[in-house]
């Protein structure tokens, strides 16, 4: 009980304080959304773009979160306590390479250190060096400001309703289930979980309140003039010296991964 | 079942990136169509896009309940894909499913940026476009009872997250990061897989089941099956989808298990030899072995990374590399600590 | 039979249609007998977005009313559907916003109102549309008593006709000189506020 409990509100909490985080206003909040977004998948790409015996030259790629957490004023710890969901499945795929890469790639003081290892590390670094820098631009800038965006750059009308619609719903039907569950459990105390042959009329009823939902919202959205087709909304074209920041960073971010 | 990005290659996320933005695109275009001709919500000439919205939302929601797997102690819930397919139909379920995914890898650090368009095709794409027209509406479409729907469901979720994981294991090795062996890796993935499949699908089920009695309006294939039934008469039948299946089940079976047995317990033999070989003496015998293994097991034997230790160019690398590591993350940390202190200091500035 | 800018109370028990009637008025529901009609129009499904145009209504739940991620977002929804320019839009959420002193609030996230910030919000959001009526289900539910009269005063200095389903016969005093009461679907008093809410045996056979 304690378990979901927690996830329920883990799950809202970690949604708000990121939120807090994106409600900030410095240099890198006030950046154009579309510099930072261009910025971001350009140094994720690049991160993994390195070969997987990589560990010197992924380094410097550190001095990204390094200046941007202090910049946009982050709370580090919050950044890392979101930083843990990610790690498994790379944890997974790197401890792998450590049993079955044992070509010997480093000597040192009469160790030999395998490439599994190696490569283990390696993948360690890119996983914190990519999500953080994710992590980095949703505390920066809002949903509101990401979908405007995208609406901005061509993409679908469906699309863009779609994920404001879900983020949206997130906390509040995450609440309400969380309400359900402890009223379920309040009434079950023998059990760990909702038990399976509750799952249908559980998860059946989270369902149908769901639907009254979109239904009501629905109807909302119609009084206000809406007929299917997602209005586009106003966005401000970058500024020079925001093009100007893309191109330098980008610049930054590009350089060693050719030179190195 | 989410992806990493540090596991991906650029060369097989770029490729998945189109792959599931073309999906994507596709499915916009469909939508459109359906809204134009008033087919969506169940014919009520009404948008689906709210609902659609808010059912995102509620896969969020559903996933916080978890179900145990019997006898592993590990615990799985639900992906939704086949359940929003079967409330929604495949193209607006694709799209709720890519918005999930999105808001995942962006808020919750679930699944890389590079690893998106994996993970929309491995978790939406399979489930909305494979199993959903191909097995669950086959199943249905006869008559609509509640053995039916749960044969389906069941069948449907479960194949789904087949065909899902097995393309996890693909699209790893095709990218070359990790070094895990095609075949103790499948034996990982498909069997933790069919148990979770096997929970979904019987979760799935259930709630289908209850939305037919509450409101069989809400259902996309429940208001086709009554005329779609005649008019494609041609189509697989339950009980020859049924048949077509166990045989696509045994054969893959079989072939896998013929694979795997040419190599016996490959993970846990190596993992022997590992913890055998912890300081790593230097004689030949280990790396030999080791090599052979990899020759044995590897799923691309001439991809060439391998041969990298043995030409001296990686090996070799002393602690100078080392310190010199060790100097760009304390430089990286002082420089972050100087726009800290520089910050504050600014702002007393502003604030005095 | 609501004038310009006349404000009006609806009440009646839990069930006797007032959200019924809300939502007829707005075109949500089909109309089985009668007829309804604003501005000359009379409602029908081919009329319905003009007379949406003219009506706007602010729902019970504030999270059905704002559905989109940020303030500036929802109060710019209804303007943006009616085909404005980007200036124009500009230029009505920030006036909206500005008359019910809710400025502020513009850039926040929806979700992170409070619930009496979220009701301001909701009216502005109807406010940008600048209709001629303006329909309320429940404004005054779950607030504390300090948003209440805020939210009460508010209401009262707009110029726009008003209608409001509720429960709160203290705001329905205080807000609309007159009152409808329904009761199991139908009209059973009209009249002055003052008169119905101090009749007390006859509240009470409405079953208020």
């Amino acid at each position: 009980m304690c378990r979901h409990d927690s996830a329920f509100s883990d799950a809202v909490a970690g949604l708000n304080t990121l939120e807090l985080c994106a409600e900030g206003n410095t240099l890198v909040h006030r950046l154009h959304p579309l510099v930072k977004m261009a910025v971001t998948t350009i140094y994720v790409a690049v991160v993994i773009s390195f070969g997987r015996y990589e560990i010197a030259a992924l380094l410097p790629y550190f001095f990204y979160p390094a200046i941007l957490i202090p910049l946009s004023e982050t709370p580090g710890k919050i950044l890392l306590r979101r930083l843990l969901p990610a790690l498994p499945f790379s944890l997974f795929g790197g401890l792998s390479n450590v049993f079955f890469d044992h070509t010997p790639m480093i000597l040192l003081e009469g160790f030999v250190i395998s490439g599994g290892v190696v490569s283990f590390i390696s993948i360690m670094i890119k996983t914190v060096l990519s999500v953080s820098a994710i992590l980095l631009l949703v505390s920066t800038t809002d949903m509101a400001v990401l979908s405007r965006q995208l609406a901005a750059m061509g993409v679908p009308g469906v699309l863009v309703l779609q994920l404001t619609l879900t983020y949206r719903y997130l906390a509040v039907l995450v609440d309400e289930t969380g309400t359900m569950f402890s009223s379920y459990m309040l009434r079950s105390p023998e059990t760990r979980g909702v038990r399976m042959r509750d799952m249908g009329t559980f998860i059946g009823v989270l369902l149908l309140r769901s639907i009254g939902r979109a239904e009501r919202v629905y109807d909302a959205m119609k009084c206000r003039g809406f007929n299917g087709v997602y209005p586009a909304s106003s966005t401000c074209r970058p500024t020079a010296s925001d093009l100007l920041c893309l191109f330098i960073v980008c610049g930054i971010i590009i350089l060693p991964r050719c030179l190195l | 079942m989410h992806m990493a990005d540090a596991l991906l290659s650029p060369a097989v996320s770029a490729v998945m990136t189109a792959a599931s933005i073309g999906s994507i695109a596709y499915s916009v275009a469909k939508l459109k169509k359906e809204d134009e001709s008033g087919l969506s919500l169940a014919g009520h000439g009404e948008s689906k896009i709210p609902v659609m919205g808010v059912m995102g939302a509620f896969v969020f929601a559903a996933q916080m309940i978890n179900f145990t797997i019997p006898a592993t102690g590990s615990s799985g819930h639900i992906g939704g894909g086949i359940l929003l397919a079967a409330m929604l139909g495949p193209y607006a379920a694709l799209l709720t499913i890519s918005a999930v995914l999105i808001i995942q890898c962006l808020f919750f650090a679930d699944g890389g940026l590079m690893a998106l368009g994996c993970n929309i095709f491995n978790m939406g794409v399979y489930a909305c476009f494979v199993a959903y027209p191909f097995i669950f509406k086959p199943m249905v479409k006869r008559c609509l009872s509640a053995g039916r729907i749960t044969a389906a469901s069941i069948v449907s979720v479960v194949v789904g997250l087949q065909i899902g994981a097995l393309s996890v294991v693909l699209e790893t090795m095709l990218s070359g990061v990790t070094e895990l062996p095609f075949s103790t890796f499948v034996l990982l993935m498909q069997p933790i897989h069919l148990a979770i499949g096997v929970g979904e699908g019987i979760i799935t089920a259930a709630v289908l089941c209850f939305v037919l009695q509450m409101r069989p309006d809400l259902l996309d294939f429940a208001d086709h099956s009554g005329t779609a039934q005649r008019e494609r008469r041609g189509a697989l039948s339950f009980g020859r989808t049924l048949l077509v299946l166990l045989a696509l089940a045994a054969l893959i079976g079989g072939g896998l298990s013929l694979y795997a047995s040419a190599y016996p317990d490959g993970l846990e033999w190596s993992m022997e030899k590992t913890a055998g070989t912890t300081e790593l003496e230097r004689t030949g015998s280990a790396y030999e072995t080791a090599a052979m293994i990899q020759e044995r097991t590897a799923f691309m034997p001439d991809y060439d990374f391998k041969s990298a230790g043995e030409d001296g160019s990686t090996f070799g690398t002393t602690t100078a590399g080392i310190v010199g590591g060790a100097m760009t993350l304390l430089l990286a940390c002082a420089a972050g600590a100087i726009v800290a202190v520089f910050k504050r200091h600014g702002g007393k500035n502003v604030s005095a | 039979m609501l004038e310009r800018g006349e404000r009006v109370a609806l009440i009646g028990a839990n069930g006797a249609g007032k959200s019924t009637l809300l939502r007829a008025i707005m075109g949500l529901l089909p109309i089985t007998a009668g007829e309804i009609e604003v501005d000359g129009i009379t409602l029908s499904k081919r009329t319905a977005s003009e007379v949406r145009k003219r009506v706007g209504i602010v729902f019970q739940n504030p999270d059905d009313q704002l559905f989109m991620a940020s303030v500036r977002d929802d109060v710019a929804f209804g303007p943006r559907n009616m085909g404005l320019s980007d200036e124009e839009v500009d230029c009505r959420v920030d006036s909206a916003l500005e008359r019910l002193g809710a400025i502020r609030l513009k850039e926040r996230i929806s979700d992170r109102l409070s619930v009496g910030e979220k009701r301001v919000v909701g009216v502005a959001s109807i406010l940008s549309m600048s209709p001629g009526t303006i329909l309320l289900d429940e404004p005054s539910s779950s607030l504390d008593p300090r948003s209440r009269r805020t939210l009460i005063e508010m209401l009262g200095s707009l110029p726009q006709a008003i209608l409001v389903a509720t429960h709160d016969l203290d705001m329905a005093k205080r807000l609309c000189p007159r009152t409808i009461v329904l009761r199991q679907g139908t009209l059973c008093a009209e009249g002055a506020t003052d008169e119905i809410i101090s009749d007390e045996g006859a509240l009470e056979q409405y079953g208020l």
